[in-house]
């Protein structure tokens, strides 16, 4: 009769007592179970290695969760070394057991496996989430080097970061069309023209991920000029903030005590003591060379 | 539970022993990795999150706020365990065998990216063109090629400074020997992509040979023109004699070192055993002083390496 109340149709576990010697799962059975031992002891062994013994099971263990659970590929021969007594949860055993779960406990489970899932996956991925940014990063340390090998350099690349070599002749393949690096010959060397542009571009992809504005392209056109009136100062020029805004205002630029603020979050000087500001120009040819190579560095070459 | 938009329903390193279960509206959780660079995720409708607070008491990795008025079932772990106890007692062995292969797995991946990371360490200190390096940077730029925790880069900085290629300070660090780290990169990075380290790799026997050369050369080494050091075959043949237990310097024993370019001839000769002159044929015998000494430095490090990373990590 239908009685249309499946939840409570539970297909009870098998219970089996096995001699010693019995095989009670192998690689080659088709219908994936969990098993529990209850008495007795099982052992693994590996095929891979001879039918080598590779661990024990105990009472109270279980083995097969990801087998029936995650369809994992079974690796070991489990079989009794004494007369046991072991619980076989096949398929319909659980899957009646798991509708009878309160769907948050289902949820549990679920999440819990996903988890390792995501964690065993990415075990096996690349290292990092934008081969972008890491190659170019990568390139910038070949700063001085003439002619690298195309293939060499991949593989160095690739070995480091474990990103596939596909993806890495990608992301190569997108620093030569930025014009960030060159190819010479028949592509098989390449150089890089400006190895301190490699790690500005990196820089910017990587505030791109993090969807933060990045400051050398959020400049007012009143700030690009005082970029290029700092540009000509000396490295080191120290002055109180008073005396920058009065040095500004002199040049005839607007400048509010808002604006110098502002100015400041561009990391232009550094704080020396005593309230003093001193002019840091590897910061300002910093934001100069991203502004000259901005279209390189966006990808709009 | 209803939450109201803006308001934190829970924060990172929080134990609640809870999971939840958005039924309705959305939810915003922000993880701040050590750098306090903050990354996002949407919550919305059916997502779930706190499982392993749940089921192992685990702290939760983020700090969760709703980003609109939200509804959400929260199961405590009294009901968790309520619940259990009415379950066969298999499936408790289930829910705790998924929790361990999760806990196996998070170390696996901790201790393979601990391992994985080192050559890109040595890769960054390899090619800096400082002596001093701040960690910061390091740290930064060791975010471009792994995901390595700031302690874990730590405990890699310690490995290396154990062996002496690096003397760290508070917040910097000094490369002790500059060379060295560029030919265990090297060494690293042939072994990996070529399968192939033997140009560093010595035998005992080159080892002792170039032992004995270090020592003759710091006592009788004459310095030659082009940097290298040179020593009298006699000189270095008795070393050998005295400081490796009688053992008798040959052409045999010193064909590949001769090979390898780690030992010259003077004056030169042919380098393959069949055309080597008799030792007596040959007056001296020179190398790259610091050459040697890395090298021997490098082959008392390499088998030591594996080790020390697998224990540290």
């Amino acid at each position: 009769m239908v009685t249309g109340d499946s939840r409570k149709k539970l297909i009870p576990p098998t219970q089996l007592r096995v001699k010693a010697g019995f095989v009670v799962s192998s690689p080659q059975d088709e219908d994936k179970k969990i098993i529990l031992l209850n008495e007795g002891e099982l052992v693994a062994l590996d095929p891979k290695e001879n039918n080598k013994v590779a661990f024990k099971i105990h009472p109270g263990n279980l083995v097969g969760v990801g087998a029936l659970l995650e369809r994992e590929p079974v690796r070991y021969i489990f079989q009794a070394t004494v007369d046991s007594i072991i619980t076989i949860i096949n398929d319909e055993c659980m899957e009646s057991e798991l509708k009878s779960l309160p769907v948050w406990l289902l949820a549990v489970i679920k999440a819990i496996s996903a988890r390792t899932r995501r964690i065993n996956e990415s075990m096996r991925s690349a290292k990092t989430d934008n081969p972008l940014a890491s190659l170019a990063s990568f390139c910038k340390f070949y700063k001085g080097d003439d002619f690298l090998q195309t293939k060499a350099l991949l593989q160095e690349f690739s070995w480091l970061t474990k990103t596939p070599i596909p993806t890495a002749t990608e992301a190569l393949k997108a620093l030569i069309r930025r014009k960030l690096v060159v190819f010479h010959g028949d592509k098989s060397c390449l150089s890089i023209p400006n190895a301190d542009l490699l790690g500005i571009f990196a820089d910017y992809q990587k505030a791109k991920d993090l969807d933060k504005p990045w400051l050398p392209f959020c400049l007012t056109l009143q700030q690009k000029r005082i970029l290029v009136l700092l540009s000509t100062l000396e490295n080191g020029t120290s002055k109180d903030s008073t005396d920058w805004i009065a040095f500004f205002k002199e040049r005839h630029f607007e400048m509010s005590v808002a604006d110098w603020l502002q100015i400041q979050q561009f990391e232009w000087f550094v704080e020396k003591g005593n309230h003093l500001l001193s002019l840091d120009l590897a910061k300002i040819n910093y934001f100069e060379t991203a502004l000259k190579y901005e279209p390189n560095i966006k990808g709009t070459v | 539970m209803d939450i109201a938009a803006g308001k934190i329903l829970c924060m990172q390193g929080d134990t609640p022993h809870s999971f939840y279960i958005v039924k309705k509206g959305t939810l915003v959780a922000t993880y701040k990795d050590e750098q306090n660079e903050t990354q996002t995720k949407n919550l919305g409708p059916g997502s779930t999150f706190g499982e392993l607070s749940l089921v192992d008491g685990e702290p939760l990795e983020y700090t969760v706020r709703a980003e609109e008025d939200c509804e959400i079932e929260v199961i405590p772990q009294t009901l968790f365990n309520e619940t259990m106890a009415k379950q066969p007692i298999w499936m408790k062995s289930i829910i705790s065998f998924l929790t361990q292969r999760n806990n196996i797995a998070q170390e696996n991946k901790r201790k393979k990216d601990f391992i994985t990371s080192f050559p890109s360490l040595l890769f960054i200190l390899a090619k800096s063109s400082e002596k001093l390096i701040y960690i910061k940077d390091i740290k930064n730029e060791l975010k471009n090629f792994s995901n390595l925790s700031s302690l874990e880069t730590y405990k890699l900085l310690l490995i290396l400074q154990d062996f002496r290629l690096i003397r760290l300070q508070a917040e910097s660090l000094t490369l002790e020997n500059e060379m060295l780290i560029k030919l265990l990169y090297d060494m690293l990075r042939l072994r990996a992509i070529y399968k192939n380290s033997s140009h560093y790799i010595l035998s005992l026997t080159e080892q002792a040979i170039l032992t004995a050369f270090t020592k003759t050369a710091s006592e009788k080494g004459e310095l030659l023109e082009n940097g290298f050091i040179a020593v009298k075959t006699t000189d270095l043949a008795a070393q050998t004699k005295q400081s490796m237990h009688g053992m008798t310097l040959t052409k045999n024993s010193l064909e590949t070192l001769l090979q390898k370019r780690l030992l010259q001839t003077l004056p030169p000769t042919a380098t393959k055993n069949n055309d080597l002159p008799g030792l007596e044929f040959i007056e001296k015998f020179s190398a790259d002083f610091d050459r040697i000494l890395n090298l021997l430095e490098l082959n008392r490090i390499y088998p030591l390496l594996d080790k020390k990373l697998v224990v540290s990590g």
